[in-house]
């Protein structure tokens, strides 16, 4: 008998027991990472071979206990035994160890990756234009987790021993521009306003939404914290609100779009209705019963049509018309062309801050309102109390009490209201402008109809003027100065200054002449 | 347990007075003349009183707050989709009363053909009340037309 163990290992085998004896020839080898263990016999006689229990015992010198499947010992032994020299015989099995499962991002807000999910109200009804699928980040907010990689299961070789665990891959995510993770904690945090993306594993905000086509019932309304980006038209009644700014690029109908940035679009008809309030400057080429409230200057490159366009800065359309509406700048007015030949009323004022007149609009509009329903309110509160209440059929009577007691309230409010706004109104006072410029500049024509409003002067032109030509406020004759075109960084100030004093040098001429 | 039916019926009071309270309230804030906002105004504070009345006798804690009811509102009244704003904002005092009376009679027939739906005894004397009460505002308002009238 010869018996060598532990002989050549071979592509992730390695031979544990070999035997030669006059009967069979008999080799025992651990395969596949020690998971398994096989048998191969030769027998020469018959009556002779192996039996189980000695296979049982040799297994057992080569460690090979828990994981020896007895009932592959006996088929092996019988197999041998009947002379069929089984090879590569499995006898035992090792359990491997399992990889666990790997690290994940689980994102806590939404991209605009997900399907859009309308709601019902109450009633059953669903906004269509609520279709924006993505969050609103802001600065410190989380936006996700990312979970470790998880531990797998040890295993065991067929001679016990413990095979480790695996453990998974790092979650496959590259932080990106304006996100953090925060320190010993698996969140990640925004540092700046924007939505997040994903792209190719990598997250990041962006501060920019940027719409390829028009903005129609697939996209809704936008209202996001960046700057919004639209490649085509906005359809009528869609709107956008964007902290950052907002271009686009083609035509928006009547609409509402609002940003504390720049707005720049291609061109506005807002049928009356269409608005566009802006931090920042604001520039488009055609506007068209539209209004526009600029904190900002404001550059209409063709055409200022039937529109109201209010502005903190300048007012400019420096190769095209105001036709039209009402155009209220601070620092000054600059057209080609004002007005049509049909004398249509276009209104032009110059050097004042527009919240604070329509805020004094508004008050006294307001006080002159509240006046007049208290007057009414009085008026009809007289008529119902003479009225015969008890005679009156009781749902008459029932009406007629309540309109009472609404009336006596709403008078109350009235006058409160009232009180609050004349305090208001006797405490206005107008603040400094040092940027406040009261001129209107023309390159072409003023038409009949224009009517210009500069500090305390309005005056409707009764006939076409024509320029270049700037016009500013003729304080001492309370009338307008037409002169000579001058650009609005001259400012009509410096322009009446110069004024002054020309005329009073030709007053000393003239004194010393006579 | 209270009656589903007259919990259902306050539920439709309530929701078609809180309809005619915004749609008297937002024609009001396109009307020109001030008479005519004078008037559709004051219907705005009654149709809300009436929805406060049905909001009151609400008899389980199911229904939100009244003001809660008002926020659902859509943003628009339903009535006012189907009208030219331009042509209710040239309506004198005169055409937007005779427009509330017009309201206000459709209102007490659909109040009357609802009546005709409903068997539970308690949900139908809130209905007939409600058309009462309809018929009662209506005469104020038609009061208020024939003084215009004068």
């Amino acid at each position: 008998m010869s018996e060598s163990p532990d002989q050549g290992v071979d592509g992730g085998s390695k031979v544990l027991h070999e035997e030669k004896l006059d009967a069979y020839e008999l080799q025992i080898e651990a395969c596949n990472n020690q998971l398994e263990c096989l048998a191969s016999i030769k027998v020469h006689d018959k009556n002779n071979s192996i039996t189980p229990s000695d296979l049982i015992s040799l297994m057992k010198r080569l460690d090979i206990v828990e994981a020896l499947n007895l009932e592959k010992v006996a088929i092996f032994c019988t197999e041998a035994a009947q002379g069929a020299d089984p090879q590569g015989f499995l006898l035992a099995s090792g359990e491997d160890a399992t990889t666990g499962r790997d690290g994940w991002f689980e994102l806590q807000v939404r991209t605009s990756a997900e399907e859009t999910v309308f709601t019902e109200d109450d009633q059953g009804r669903v906004d269509f234009k609520a279709v924006q699928t993505f969050t609103n980040i802001e600065p410190g907010q989380i936006i996700g987790l990312i979970h470790p990689p998880e531990s797998g299961s040890p295993g065991k070789t067929v001679t016990g021993l413990a095979i480790p665990a695996r453990t998974g891959k790092e979650a496959n995510l590259i932080i990106g521009d304006g996100v953090r993770r925060i320190i010993n904690s698996p969140e990640l945090m925004a540092e700046k306003y924007g939505r997040v993306m994903i792209d190719s594993n990598r997250i990041f905000i962006t501060e920019e939404f940027v719409v390829k086509g028009d903005v129609d019932l697939s996209v809704g309304n936008i209202d996001f914290n960046g700057f919004v980006e639209v490649t085509g038209d906005v359809l009528d009644d869609f709107n956008i609100k964007a902290s950052k700014g907002v271009q686009i690029n083609g035509a928006v109908g009547a609409c509402l779009i609002e940003s504390d940035g720049p707005v720049s679009i291609g061109s506005m008809v807002g049928m009356g209705i269409g608005m566009i309030r802006c931090r920042g400057d604001f520039q488009a080429r055609y506007l068209n019963h539209a209004s526009v409230e600029c904190w900002g200057n404001v550059l209409v490159s063709s055409e200022i049509r039937h529109s109201i366009v209010k502005a903190t800065g300048t007012v400019a359309v420096p190769k095209g018309n105001i036709t039209g509406g009402q155009i209220i700048a601070m620092e000054g007015i600059e057209a080609k062309t004002v007005g049509t030949k049909a004398g249509t009323k276009t209104h032009l004022c110059a050097g004042i801050y527009f919240p604070e007149t329509d805020r004094l609009q508004f008050l006294r509009s307001s006080i002159k309102s509240a006046g007049y329903q208290i007057k009414r309110i009085q008026d009809t509160l007289l008529l119902l109390n003479k009225q015969p209440l008890e005679r009156m059929r009781k749902p008459l009577r029932e009406a007629t009490e309540l309109r009472i007691g609404i009336l006596s309230q709403r008078q109350g409010n009235l006058d409160q209201l009232r009180d609050d706004y004349t305090q208001e109104l006797a405490e206005f006072a107008i603040g400094e402008h040092p940027t406040a410029n009261a001129k209107i500049n023309a390159l072409s024509t003023i038409k009949e109809g224009a009517i210009i409003s500069l500090g305390d002067i309005r005056e409707e032109l009764k006939l076409e003027i024509k320029g270049p030509v700037s016009i500013i406020e003729n304080r001492q004759q309370e009338k307008l100065h037409f002169l000579t075109y001058s650009a609005l960084k001259v400012s009509a100030q410096q322009l009446e200054e110069e004024l002054d004093a020309t005329t009073a040098e030709a007053g000393e001429t003239a004194e010393h002449e006579k | 347990m209270a009656d589903e039916e007259l919990k259902q019926t306050l539920r439709k009071m309530l929701q078609l007075e809180l309809e005619a309270m915004q749609y008297y309230q937002q024609a009001s804030r396109f009307l020109q003349d001030e008479g005519a906002s004078y008037h559709f105004d004051q219907l705005a504070q009654e149709e809300l009183e009436h929805a406060r009345t049905f909001h009151a006798v609400y008899p389980d804690p199911d229904l939100p707050e009244l003001a809660q009811l008002i926020e659902q509102l859509p943003k628009q009244a339903a009535a006012l989709k189907a009208v030219d704003q331009h042509l209710i904002a040239r309506l004198t005092e005169q055409q937007a009363l005779q427009l509330a009376i017009k309201l206000e009679k459709t209102t007490a027939e659909s109040l009357q053909k609802f009546l005709e739906q409903v068997q539970s005894p308690a949900a139908r004397a809130t209905i007939e009340k409600n058309i009462e009460s309809t018929l009662g505002h209506l005469e104020l308002i038609e009061q208020d037309y024939q003084r215009l009238c004068l």
